[in-house]
């Protein structure tokens, strides 16, 4: 999250709570700051901003507004932090019905690239509403994917 | 959600096959947990276990009915009709008035809110330094592990964390872990054999498990083990507690974790 | 975590033999795995990346992939 959501922001960097005496910061790129007005040290993260957010929706429009239901995880934040957005939906649905509840609509279609009309998208995770997750389609998955063969008839298969 | 969750196959499986041994395990470590939930805190658990959460519900179900559960699936307080089998799943909203995605959770962590959080971990050594990161070196591990997931950060804003672990292990209590991943307001340690209480010597033994010993621990333990001054024998699941989880977690999914 | 995951995009990423991406997640799985075994994935930012325990909790693709040193990580949080 950290680094995301200074993209969210637009801005450079953000400072961080925590990761004191842990030997994370020497892994990657974090710089410590003093607080300007206390004086105190604090790490910040370089802003992270993926050139895509993939995301799959329950319902979205054809433009690309699209409402999410149940918790939104951390969709919004990938959605604002990534240069354009890529939607899969269960089902593509007529703007004027996200427009009798427009504050249920959680991603706008400003930065949304492309909407794919795709059932069952999400699987085998859970869509809250359409479907649960599907424990014996990860086991096939952990199966196939323990040979490179094994994984190409798997991705073939899932089409 | 309004649609009835498919069963998934998380979990599926007899259960009577599981061993004696590991219920008891299970058991043990979930009433632990919950016994350490003080009435009125705000609780938070980590994802990939149901345990933790389930010792959240037996603490609000039990002593501490004014706690206040956050689900790492967005729920608050809520009370599914069955144990979702996944820690993330959107079941844990079921009941719950409101939808507090991670980002949310996340956030009222960092400003001082969450009182309690339960953690897995992989490895935690006697100064309460807790590693889910890599064992061997971060660049070229000899195994990475999951990560800690905010660890590095919830552990220095939470007000108190318990980590659990649902094997009692040298190499997972050892003299120094592999990496730091956390560090922080750790204020214990759950295990099948024992639980660990932070001091500003070190993590203590403060309580051995039905079964276990002064002794057993020490031998499973990398780190030296010593007792706190009022160390005692830890109760077994009281008949209360057993009522409730055999209504919480009927199918005994909480055994996964300790097979 | 396995909520919500954009599943199709990210088998058909594997099925196109895309090289080199960069995916960053704070709670990566199935996505994250596939992508690694399927040798698609250069870097991952993430925070947690596993599985449900009841699936034994590590991602076996993300692991050889990051053990053998095809994969570099960014652990945040």
């Amino acid at each position: 999250m950290t680094g995301l959501r200074a993209a969210s922001l637009g801005v450079p960097f953000e400072p961080v709570p925590g990761f004191v005496g842990t030997d994370l910061p020497a892994t990657a790129d974090f710089r410590t700051v003093k607080d300007p007005w206390t004086g105190e040290e604090i790490y910040v993260v370089p802003a992270l901003r993926p050139r895509w957010a993939l995301l799959h929706v329950q319902e979205a429009d054809a433009r690309g507004n699209a409402r999410i239901l149940g918790s939104p995880g951390y969709d919004l934040l990938m959605a604002a932090a990534a240069d354009q957005v890529i939607l899969t939906a269960e089902r593509i649905i007529e703007t004027e019905e996200l427009a009798r509840t427009p504050e249920l609509t959680g991603i706008s279609d400003l930065t949304v690239a492309a909407v794919v009309e795709a059932p069952g998208g999400a699987r085998p995770g859970d869509c809250p509403g359409h479907y649960d997750v599907d424990g014996a389609a990860i086991r096939r998955y952990l199966e196939a994917a323990r040979t490179a063969e094994g994984l190409a008839a798997y991705l073939e298969a899932e089409r | 959600m309004t649609s009835p969750p498919e069963p998934s196959g998380v979990g599926t499986g007899p259960a009577a096959a599981v061993a004696d041994d590991v219920r008891a395990a299970a058991d043990q470590v979930v009433v632990t947990l919950a016994r350490l939930v003080r009435d009125g805190e705000v609780t938070c658990h980590g994802v990939n276990s149901i345990v933790p959460a389930l010792a959240l519900m037996l603490a609000r179900q039990g002593h501490a009915p004014s706690a206040r559960q956050i689900s790492i699936g967005g729920g608050l307080d809520g009370m599914p009709p069955s144990l979702p089998r996944s820690s993330s799943g959107s079941g844990w909203l079921s009941g719950s008035p409101v939808v507090l995605s991670n980002v949310d959770v996340y956030q009222l962590a960092l400003r001082g809110r969450v009182d309690l959080m339960l953690l897995g971990c992989v490895q935690v050594d006697a100064h309460g330094r807790v590693n889910s990161t890599v064992i061997g070196s971060f660049d070229r591990p000899e195994v990475r592990l999951p990560g800690g997931g905010g660890a590095a950060v919830l552990f220095q804003v939470v007000r108190r964390i318990v980590v659990y672990r649902t094997r009692h292990e040298p190499r997972a209590l050892p003299i120094a872990v592999d990496f730091v991943t956390a560090t922080g307001n750790l204020d214990r340690v759950v295990t099948p054999l024992a639980v660990f209480r932070a001091t500003p010597g070190g993590l203590k033994l403060e309580g051995f498990q039905p079964g276990a010993s002064l002794d057993a621990v020490r031998t499973r333990t990398g780190f030296a083990v010593v007792p706190t001054e009022d160390c005692a024998p830890v109760p077994p699941p009281t008949v209360a507690e057993r009522q409730l989880l055999e209504r919480l977690d009927p199918d005994r999914l909480r055994d996964l974790d300790f097979l | 975590m396995l909520h919500r995951i954009p599943a199709a995009l990210v088998r058909e990423l594997c099925r196109q033999g895309r090289r080199g991406l960069r995916l960053s997640k704070p709670s990566p799985s199935y996505d994250l795995d596939l992508l690694c075994a399927a040798g698609c994935l250069a870097e991952v930012d993430a925070g947690v990346a596993s599985l449900e325990s009841a699936f034994g909790g590590a991602l076996p693709g993300y692991r050889r992939a990051v053990e053998a040193g095809l994969v570099r990580v960014r652990e945040f949080s």
